[in-house]
């Protein structure tokens, strides 16, 4: 009996020690190295991009409500949603990117991009939060890339995040649709 | 043996077959002889007796016309005038003519007185006194007087009328002088070899009918006198038989008695002769006083010569007809003989105990008694053969048998003593078998009494059973309740997930209500510094918020999955209880079937105590016919012993078979 209680004790405590690691927050912002730039990561399929928050005016949740798609329209434009009585059009960037497994998952989020001439949502399968990068760990993109991708992408990450260019987007022609 | 056999068969047969031919053939050739011989008699006596006559009548007609002719001459003026004239010399040419035409041999003329007036033949002019007539020849003085006395033509008798001088006759007639008497008579000569030739054949023995007459060649005619004396020429005799030769006077009187007739008799030769003969009748036709007798005869061997030669060809046929008697009576004999010899040489070697044997068909189609018999001679000896072949065989398996026979016997006594020691141990074992049906019996009293107590022992297993199916009943019920609240258990924990759902979606809104505020924040620049790091708590808060609902879904899955565990195995429970249901019910069956077979077994073991007791009746009764087949047995191995004293015998007998028919060869 003493002999599996203390076993029982054993495991308890193991498992007490791997919260406690997971809990436990490692503090990235401690040594600052040039300039920093703070993003907001998602996810699409299976890549996890990130754009600055520079241009970013919120993030929205889509829930059950899928975009009221726009007859007339190119693919990588899913529709229109009514976002607090303002209509704004989403754009699917994999569909975009042409990347693969473009339905898989349900993109929950819609991210607003805004500047002063431009407005539009982007859909994300999931969204991970903000974070801040040293500019000087942001590599050029990956000479292997090319096609549309490597118009929109400023740079990858050590961790692999790809970082995509906003302002690109945002004023990109192709995004302007005329019916 | 096989020679003289075919010499005797063959012999008598071939005898039997020249006697078949010889016998007919001599005796027609026999009676042909003697009835040809006969008539052939018959015909030459016949023709004789008819020569006989013709010649009689040319001795008869020749006599007369000579007669005639001189009595014709005497007549004359001539004769008359030369007497008176004495011209003797003058009338000689005349005589000479009638002695040429007529065969006188000498013309003579003498007076009234008897004397010699002239002689034709030797023209002589005789002194009519000067010769005295008696020397001359009495038979012409004779002549002379009877013609003289008579004043009549006549004739003497053939005579030697000199010494030495031929045979001959003489005819007187009367010469009339002109005043009518008579002055002189004449006298013509003739030889007796003019009759001789007068009668003789030799002129037809050219002519072609004289060869068809049988004895022609040998046949004679000649003229005797009353004295029996030959008066013409005889070829037997020889010209100088005439009036020497004296032929039988016994056969000739009866001519000389005017009797004609035919006799057979035998000639001075000692030669068998025919004979006709007849008066020829002189004294009645030129009234002489004497008469000849003609004979005509024929060689009886030269008469019936055709008939010695029918006789000869007769034989001569019958030696050929014999000889093709021999050769078709030898051939003939041959096929039937031979046939036989073969048969009966077949026959002995059978007798001899050889059956091989087989008869050689010359001819297999040969359909007669004979074919017939050397076939079924054939097919018998064959039929015999194989009979033979099979008595051999059958001698053979019977000795083989009677060993077997004998072998069997052996071990039938074998058996039979064997079989009386079996009934002695047989006898003892249903000894046993009634002391052991006795303890069966008692033993099947104890099972009667134990399947009792059997009986009451799965009464109570009955009971038992139903007791148990009532808890399984029970357990039933229970195993139901319980499949309700685990069901139940299975809603409470789907609407726990609702909950969970609900608070990880509030997880997922603080997430992005703190990425809003993050983004607010750095939108506020410095002053959000503050408020960014709120909203990194909130983050953080909805991550955890976030694991946690995983961790209670992850729970609630094993949970879940525990429920479907523990509803399949309440399912399996019921489905258990049922089986055990069954399962009892089927126990409480056997059970109850168990109680039936127990009364039975009861029952039965009473039948087989009744049993026992008839079985212990049926060992005595068993008992009593072991004895009686004890005492058969003893009976049978006597029999046994007898069986084996015939087969004994038997085998002798089949031995002496055997010996006998191996004798035979097949």
């Amino acid at each position: 009996m003493n002999e599996e209680k203390q076993a029982a004790g054993g495991i308890a405590e193991k498992i007490l020690k791997t919260r406690a690691d997971q809990l436990a927050r490692t503090n990235h912002s401690q040594k600052p190295r040039g300039k920093q730039i703070t993003v907001l990561e998602f996810r699409l399929a299976h890549e996890i991009y990130a754009i600055e928050l520079t241009h970013i005016r919120t993030v929205h949740p889509l829930k059950e409500k899928k975009p009221t798609h726009i007859p007339g329209t190119p693919g990588f434009i899913k529709g229109i949603i009514n976002l607090r009585g303002e209509i704004i059009s989403v754009v699917d960037l994999k569909h975009f990117f042409n990347l693969l497994d473009q339905d898989s998952g349900h993109s929950s989020q819609v991210i607003i991009l805004s500047s002063k001439d431009m407005e539009f949502g982007i859909l994300s399968d999931a969204i991970h939060g903000v974070t801040e990068f040293q500019t000087a760990d942001i590599h050029d993109s990956l000479p292997t890339l090319a096609g549309v991708q490597l118009e929109y992408i400023k740079g990858v990450t050590a961790n692999g995040v790809v970082i995509l260019d906003d302002e690109k987007l945002l004023n990109d022609k192709k995004m302007i649709i005329s019916l | 043996m096989f020679r003289s056999i075919t010499k005797s068969i063959m012999a008598k047969l071939i005898i039997q077959f020249f006697l078949v031919g010889i016998i007919p053939l001599i005796g027609m050739g026999a009676l042909t002889y003697y009835l040809s011989k006969d008539a052939m008699k018959a015909e030459v006596f016949q023709n004789i007796a008819s020569i006989n006559t013709i010649k009689k009548v040319q001795v008869i007609e020749f006599v007369k016309d000579r007669m005639e002719n001189l009595t014709l001459l005497s007549r004359t003026q001539q004769i008359r005038d030369m007497i008176t004239n004495q011209t003797y010399q003058e009338m000689n040419p005349i005589f000479e003519y009638y002695m040429k035409v007529f065969g006188y041999s000498d013309i003579i003329l003498l007076n009234e007185s008897g004397q010699t007036l002239y002689s034709a033949a030797v023209k002589k002019e005789y002194d009519p006194f000067s010769e005295d007539l008696t020397k001359t020849t009495s038979a012409i003085k004779g002549l002379w007087d009877k013609v003289i006395s008579s004043e009549a033509p006549m004739m003497t008798d053939i005579v030697r009328y000199q010494k030495n001088a031929e045979p001959a006759f003489f005819m007187g007639a009367p010469v009339y002088a002109d005043t009518g008497e008579v002055f002189a008579v004449l006298i013509c000569q003739i030889n007796a070899a003019r009759i001789s030739s007068l009668i003789a054949d030799t002129a037809d023995k050219k002519t072609f009918a004289a060869n068809m007459i049988p004895g022609r060649s040998n046949r004679e005619t000649y003229i005797i006198g009353s004295d029996s004396l030959l008066r013409t020429k005889s070829a037997r005799s020889g010209n100088d038989a005439v009036l020497k030769e004296r032929m039988d006077p016994g056969t000739f009187s009866l001519a000389l008695a005017h009797i004609s007739g035919t006799e057979k008799n035998i000639d001075s030769q000692g030669e068998k002769i025919l004979s006709a003969y007849s008066l020829v009748g002189l004294q009645n036709t030129i009234k002489t006083d004497f008469d000849w007798t003609i004979v005509t005869i024929v060689n009886e061997k030269e008469a019936f010569a055709l008939l010695e030669k029918l006789k000869i060809n007769t034989f001569v046929g019958m030696g050929l007809f014999l000889i093709l008697v021999g050769i078709v009576g030898t051939f003939q004999s041959r096929m039937i003989a031979k046939p036989i010899n073969e048969l009966s040489y077949r026959i002995i070697q059978l007798n001899d105990g050889d059956f091989t044997a087989e008869v050689p068909l010359s001819d297999p189609t040969r359909n007669d008694e004979i074919g017939m018999l050397l076939r079924t001679f054939n097919d018998g000896s064959k039929k015999f053969r194989h009979q033979m072949k099979s008595l051999l065989d059958s001698t053979n398996l019977l000795i083989e048998s009677i060993t077997r026979i004998s072998t069997t016997a052996s071990q039938l006594a074998t058996s039979a003593s064997e079989t009386s020691s079996s009934i002695s141990e047989v006898t003892t074992t249903v000894e046993e078998v009634k002391q052991t049906s006795q303890i069966a019996s008692e033993k099947a009293e104890y099972v009667a009494q134990s399947s009792d107590s059997t009986a009451r022992i799965s009464n109570a297993g009955k009971l038992s059973t139903e007791n148990t199916m009532l808890g399984i009943e029970r357990i039933k019920d229970e195993m139901n309740a319980i499949a309700e609240s685990t069901v139940q258990l299975s809603a409470q924990t789907k609407s726990i997930e609702d909950i969970i759902n609900t608070v990880s979606d509030i997880a997922d809104q603080s997430n992005i209500l703190s990425v809003n505020a993050a983004i607010e924040a750095a939108k506020a620049g410095e002053h959000g510094k503050g408020f960014s790091v709120v909203a990194q708590e909130v983050k953080s808060l909805s991550t955890q918020s976030k694991e946690a609902t995983n961790q209670v879904r992850e729970i609630l899955n094993d949970i879940q999955k525990a429920t479907s565990t523990a509803v399949m195995a309440t399912e399996r429970g019921t489905k258990t209880v049922a089986q055990a249901i069954e399962l009892s019910e089927q126990a409480g069956d056997a059970i109850d079937r168990l109680s039936n077979r127990v009364t039975e077994s009861s029952e039965a073991a009473m039948q087989i105590t009744a049993s026992n007791q008839q079985q212990l009746s049926g060992m005595d009764q068993l008992s009593q016919a072991m004895e009686s087949i004890n005492d058969a047995t003893q009976q049978n191995l006597e029999g046994v012993k007898q069986l084996e004293d015939a087969i004994k015998s038997l085998e002798a007998m089949a031995q002496t078979l055997k010996a006998i028919t191996a004798s035979y060869k097949i």
